[in-house]
């Protein structure tokens, strides 16, 4: 009896849970007409929100770029790997209740399994038709955009490792057996099973499997390979992101090189279904293949546009030179098979 | 007189019935919110001829993942019984000018999980770990480059889980320990046994029950583990049943199937735990003490005692914390220690980066909601479940549900919550009402619980006195029980509020990419290997808990955590 | 007039009837005690009385208003009944003070005039603490607290004060100062009084009336003289004190004990083969092995089995037969020779066959009751 009140009142609260629930999610906002009332409905909107697996310096470059164009639009970036991301879109596409705008992927077989699946909307931006961009190279079905695009390297602590090396043979010397190289687990990263194969083959014969033999630590991301280097907790990697770059920059005791045929993957994003902003979400879209955008996002990647100051890692390599990967090696029982095969090697 | 015959009778009904629909609504509402998800989740794994079955145990791994689930729960049981049983009995034995010290076992409880475990990290990781790199000074280590303890491996795992544990199974000893009244000891030692005997004749045999108890809950809880796996397992790619969980909820597409089956061991060993705790001890009741003479601590005189319970908190909260300190005041991490490179440069970073400000006040947010609403409820069942004994069935069946998230790890609560509200009726996924909703669901075992105690205690006699003195029932609540119950609430409340603040394993699941809490942006800051922030992070989180804690006291007076 | 009156009152938990078809009426201001074993009923009476509990069956009547009534499905809840009450636990709220804890049925029944004019400290100064009204119950000894209880259950001056065993957790000299209190306050204030205890001392001092329970139904109902002079039955005087026992059978002459003495029974009893002779211990007179033993009484010879000091007499106990009895000896009398007795010595043992209590053997108390020596 005594607390019959207070349960009540809890019960209420429930209810208002339930009731909250019913009428949850965002009000359904559509797409205006010409540029001019997208851009005035994306200032409208105010906020735009990008998930990306690429470094999380681009993205805050990115986000400065971007806020200072358009001072009006508060941009969120939410960076984490395929891993983190894929499921959370899924999730979003499926509940309706959608949080992020646009998407950034280097997952080929995602990329083509979305296309069947309502994942994305046309883009629209005016940026996409600049010759600079090449429409017809860059973009997959109106919908995925080629957006920047990054090459693996060899990189090493300078202080543990002053020699450095020179070719990915180095990173299999005996000296750095046992914990001292790492390497990124593809466990629900189809572009990591992607560069596993190549550089099995153009690192030098059956690379991978003597790399598992000096028994390497293993990383969920080549962002934390890159800070494991910083911090001395290894010594050297056969695929870092050129990331580290930006890590140097900063003063950190690291080195990268781009080896001779290295493994490079372009990210290519889109405009999602579910956005709840899909004004802002075309406005950072079309800001993206800008010469800004690409200042930001592809700062030490490759861009897709010629002649960007900060990328393109010394060559003149341009995103949409490098290839995406082939969606059928990519599928998902393709990917599971490899990462059993991978775990029994490196983990087993 | 004939006017008032038929209106007091249906009133009388209409009380009757008011209790037993109120009670019954409680329960539905319970069960769906606790019992559903897990029920869902699991349905889900027999679907499609039992995919989900086929395809996690049909894992190459399957086998060493279960080896490392099962033998992680039980070395860091056997760690966390021992260090738990002595503490207990240290703390009992301390002297009385260092009394203090007897706070220090529960202290881990309140440091956060993903604080501890990082700051593990930074002070035993083979090559910058400041630990190793001290101990590589030592002449039979100097000619190491990296180690000689590796925090990745699965021993250091193992042996981090079970210092975690130690704090719950002392709780519990120490708990059984207040009924061993000084006299047994004294009388011990008196006859001639030395302490060490008198622990092993004395302490250990009547100690018993509590430990029986202690061991199951920690068992339950190994099982469960999930942070030190997750977050130090990964480079050496130890996999226990919870982490298999959270890698095939991170896969594209996620498939619930393979990651209800991981889960299923657990629900039926959580199952067995809780049913078979209800069996052998039947009514609750019967081990509440009613109030009256309590033994008082005997007041030892050793400084063994005090040596060691001291070491345990050096160890246990003080050496992690100084590694999550250090590196958040380093401009890097690395071995290379210098005063001069001291900054508070990671917290400036900290509060600029985007996301950790908003899980501050998502953390703090959705941990009171939570609260505010696992007290009443909890105050509900308690009554239910001990003063409402003519509702057999709602009152048992109230009983043995809130008892549950106890037996389950979080990990299958955060799952099945995702699944669960990711879909209709109730779509909750990206709001912060589906943190509220798990976080009830954990901490409803310890609202309930610490009120029925104290429910139990404080006995019928006041609400009856109050009665008889013309009060209504509500008018009893309100001016009786409640303020009676008040530092029961307000210990229940505090101890949720850390647990919760440090949530993290069911949080990692229902999160959504901008809807996170402080243990989450602190793991994906992890993940991104950003060291300097997370320990940024760490301390943040600490200090949040610590300001919660203080709040706690100021309220509630300063023995509000003798209670736990 | 009866004030209070409860008709076929029953009660049971599962199979165990704990109130079986009871019957009692209170009297306006009378001063009624339930006397009995524990597990006789006579907290659950009282508790039904109360309305904290709700019997199965019968009808409880408040000055002509029925409380409760199982026919017309009828019942009143405890906090609509103008009833004290007093537990043994004291159950003085302790996050309240001494003031709030007896202005608290004052305030709940909104009785302001009251509280205005001073009722609680004049409640308190009844109960001699007036001088503790700011403090807690924590801070409060025993009987101060028991004291307090007190007044809170009299500061609304309800109709009927119910007594829940108010004395048992006090020490033996509170004990005799508060059931003093009690009884002068019952005195002036004049109210109905319910007294459960299991004390017949207690019953003896404060009941107008006792009613003598035994497994859910009233033994015995009368005044404390009536009660301790004419037990009803061999339970009520065991219960009482009377403790001495003697079996006699029906020998050709009259009646006799199992060694062979004739005893003079002055209750007829027919049909009987068997009896239960029942003796207060200070009826029966000790006398030394070699003294002359008085005429008409019935005598004993016995051997003196313990002996213990009282003050002013001596609490003896001997063995006559297979029989133990209690008496007690006058210190004046017999306290020279007893100091320097040693067990087991014979002496002999007398009484009038008028303070004899006779039953029949067949009622001899199945479960013999235990008393709580508290």
């Amino acid at each position: 009896m005594t607390s019959k009140r207070l349960a009540a009142a809890v019960a209420g609260g429930l209810f208002a849970v339930a009731a909250l629930a019913g009428c949850g999610g965002s009000d359904d906002a559509e797409l205006a007409g010409s540029w001019d009332e997208i851009l005035e409905a994306a200032n409208e909107e105010g906020e735009v929100v990008i998930y990306g697996t690429v470094a999380p310096d681009n993205l805050e470059l990115l986000k400065q770029a971007f806020e200072k164009e358009y001072p009006e639009i508060e941009l969120t970036y939410v960076r984490g790997t395929d891993a983190d991301i894929l499921p959370k879109v899924e999730i979003e596409n499926q509940t309706g209740q959608g949080t992020a705008d646009i998407h950034m992927t280097t997952d080929a077989g995602w990329i083509d399994r979305s296309l069947d699946a309502e994942y994305s909307v046309e883009v629209v931006g005016p940026s996409f038709d600049e010759e600079a961009y090449d429409r017809d190279a860059s973009i997959i079905e109106d919908k995925w955009f080629v957006t920047s695009a990054t090459v693996f390297g060899l990189a090493w602590n300078t202080e543990k490792l002053p020699e450095g090396l020179a070719d990915p043979e180095d990173a299999l010397a005996s000296e750095l057996a046992g914990g001292k190289v790492g390497v990124t687990n593809p466990a629900g990263i189809p572009t990591y099973v992607d560069m596993y194969r190549k550089i099995d083959v153009d690192f030098g014969e059956n690379y991978v499997e003597r790399l598992a033999e000096i028994q390497p630590r293993v990383y969920d991301s080549a962002v934390a390979i890159g800070q494991a280097l910083a911090s001395g907790e290894i010594w050297a990697t056969p695929m870092s992101s050129s990331t580290v770059l930006t890590e140097k920059a900063n003063g950190a005791p690291v080195e990268f090189v781009v080896p001779e045929k290295p493994f490079g993957v372009p990210w290519y994003s889109h405009v999602l279904s579910s956005s709840p902003h899909p004004n802002a979400a075309q406005v950072l879209a079309d800001f993206l293949v800008t010469p800004e955008g690409q200042a930001a996002i592809s700062h030490d990647f490759i861009a897709c546009l010629p002649d960007i100051e900060g990328t393109g890692l010394g060559t003149d390599l341009q995103a949409q030179d490098v290839p995406l990967g082939d969606a059928d090696e990519l599928s998902s029982d393709a990917v599971q098979a490899y990462q059993d095969e991978w775990e029994q090697a490196f983990l087993g | 007189m004939a006017m008032t015959r038929p209106l007091a009778m249906l009133g009388v009904d209409l009380q009757r019935w008011r209790s037993r629909l109120f009670y019954g609504a409680l329960v539905v509402a319970l069960g769906y919110l606790i019992v559903m998800p897990v029920w869902r989740l699991q349905t889900l794994a027999f679907e499609n001829d039992a995919a989900g079955y086929e395809s996690q145990f049909g894992r190459p791994d399957i086998g060493e993942t279960l080896r490392t689930t099962v033998g992680l729960a039980i070395a860091s049981l056997v760690i966390a019984m021992v260090l738990g049983t002595l503490l207990a009995y240290a703390t009992s034995r301390l002297p009385r000018r260092v009394g203090f010290l007897r706070i220090i076992p529960v202290l881990p409880i309140v440091m956060p999980s993903v604080a501890n475990v990082v700051g593990w990290a930074f002070l035993l990781s083979p090559g910058p770990g400041y630990l190793n790199a001290l101990m590589r000074q030592l002449p039979w280590w100097d000619h190491l480059d990296s180690g000689p303890v590796n925090v990745y491996s699965s021993t250091w795992i193992i042996i981090i889980t079970g210092f975690g544990l130690t704090s719950f199974v002392y709780l519990f000893v120490s708990a059984g320990m207040q009924n061993i009244s000084s006299e047994h000891l004294e009388a011990a030692q008196s006859s001639g046994s030395s302490q060490l005997g008198v622990f092993f004749k004395v302490v250990l045999p009547l100690l018993r029950p509590s430990l029986v108890y202690g061991g199951g809950v920690a068992l339950l809880l190994g099982l469960g583990q999930f942070t030190g796996p997750l977050l130090l397992g990964q480079n050496e790619g130890m996999k226990v049943l919870t982490t298999e969980m959270y890698r095939r909820t991170s896969e594209s597409p996620v498939n619930y199937a393979a990651a209800a089956a991981a889960a299923s061991p657990l629900v039926i060993v959580g199952i067995l735990v809780v049913l078979s705790q209800r069996f052998l001890l039947g009514n609750q009741a019967r081990f509440v003490t009613h109030g009256g003479k309590s033994f008082a601590p005997a007041g030892g005189r050793s400084y063994w005692a005090a040596f060691f319970v001291g070491l345990y908190g050096f160890v246990a909260l003080v050496l992690p914390l100084l590694g999550v300190l250090i590196v958040s005041l380093s401009p890097y991490w690395s071995e290379n220690l210098s005063w001069d490179l001291f900054t508070l440069q990671n917290y400036r970073e900290m509060v600029r980066t985007p996301g950790v400000m908003e899980s501050v006040s998502t953390s703090v947010v959705t941990s009171l909601a939570a609260v505010a609403i696992c007290v009443p409820v909890g105050l509900a069942v308690a009554t239910l479940v001990v003063r409402n004994r003519h509702l057999t069935v709602v009152r048992t069946i109230a009983d043995v549900i809130t008892a549950l998230p106890l037996g389950l790890p979080a990990v299958i609560f955060g799952v099945g919550f995702l699944l669960t509200y990711t879909q209709p009726p109730f779509i909750l996924y990206g709001t912060k009402w589906v943190i509220i909703l798990v976080y009830i669901v954990l901490m409803i075992p310890f609202a309930t619980r610490m009120q029925m105690t104290a429910l139990i205690s404080m006995g019928n006699t006041y609400s009856e006195a109050s009665a008889v003195s013309g009060a209504s029932p509500l008018v009893t609540s309100l001016r009786v029980t409640l303020p009676m119950l008040k530092p029961a609430v307000l210990s229940a409340v505090a101890l949720m509020f850390i647990l919760l603040t440090h949530e993290f394993a069911a949080s990692l699941m229902v999160r959504s990419a901008t809807t996170q809490v402080m243990g989450t942006v602190l793991y994906d800051h992890w993940s991104n290997g950003s060291y300097t922030l997370v320990a940024a992070m760490a301390i943040l989180m600490s200090a949040v808990t610590a300001a919660g804690v203080m709040v706690a006291m100021l309220v509630g007076g300063r023995n509000v955590l003798d209670n736990l | 007039m009866a004030s209070f009156r409860i008709s076929g009152l029953s009660k049971s938990y599962g199979s165990n009837v704990i109130v079986d078809d009871l019957d009692l009426e209170i009297d306006e201001g009378e001063f009624l005690v339930l006397l009995g074993p524990s597990g006789c009923g006579k907290t659950t009476t009282l508790r039904c009385l109360a309305g904290l509990e709700t019997p199965e069956a019968g009808r409880i009547e408040f000055k002509g208003q029925a409380v409760y009534d199982s026919s017309a499905r009828l019942n009143v809840p405890a906090h609509k009944r103008s009833i004290g009450m007093v537990f043994q636990s004291y159950a003085l709220w302790p996050n309240m003070t001494v003031r709030r804890n007896i202005a608290y049925p004052l305030k709940v029944r909104k009785m302001k005039d009251a509280i205005a004019a001073g009722r609680v400290e004049e409640t308190a100064e009844m109960v001699h603490c007036g001088h503790l009204l700011d403090r807690y119950p924590s801070q409060l000894s025993g009987g101060q607290q028991q004291r307090i209880a007190l007044a809170r259950g009299l500061s609304a001056r309800p109709d009927l004060v119910l007594f829940d065993e108010p004395l048992s957790n006090l020490d033996a000299r509170l004990r005799d100062q508060v059931r003093t209190e009690i009884h002068r306050l019952h005195e002036s204030l004049g109210f109905g009084a319910v007294f459960v205890t299991h004390d017949q001392s207690e019953a003896f001092a404060l009941g107008d009336k006792l009613a003598i329970m035994r497994a859910g139904t009233i033994e015995q109902l009368g005044t404390p003289d009536d009660v301790y002079n004419n037990p009803a039955t061999d339970y009520v005087a065991d219960f009482i004190g009377m403790s001495n026992r003697l079996e006699l059978r029906r020998s050709a002459t009259g009646w006799q004990t199992g060694d062979g003495v004739d005893v003079l029974v002055h209750r007829d009893l027919p049909d009987a083969e068997a009896v239960v002779a029942r003796i207060w211990p200070e009826d029966v007179q000790l006398h030394r092995g070699n003294e002359p033993l008085p005429p008409h009484a019935v005598a004993l010879s016995a051997s003196l089995l313990s002996s213990e000091f009282g003050g002013r007499h001596y609490d003896v106990t001997v063995a006559a037969g297979s029989e133990e009895f209690r008496l007690r000896a006058d210190a004046a009398t017999h306290g020279s020779w007893l100091r320097s007795s040693t067990a087991g010595e014979p002496v002999a043992i007398s009484f009038r066959p008028d303070q004899m209590q006779v039953y029949p053997l067949g009622e001899v108390a199945v479960d013999r009751p235990l008393v709580a020596a508290s």
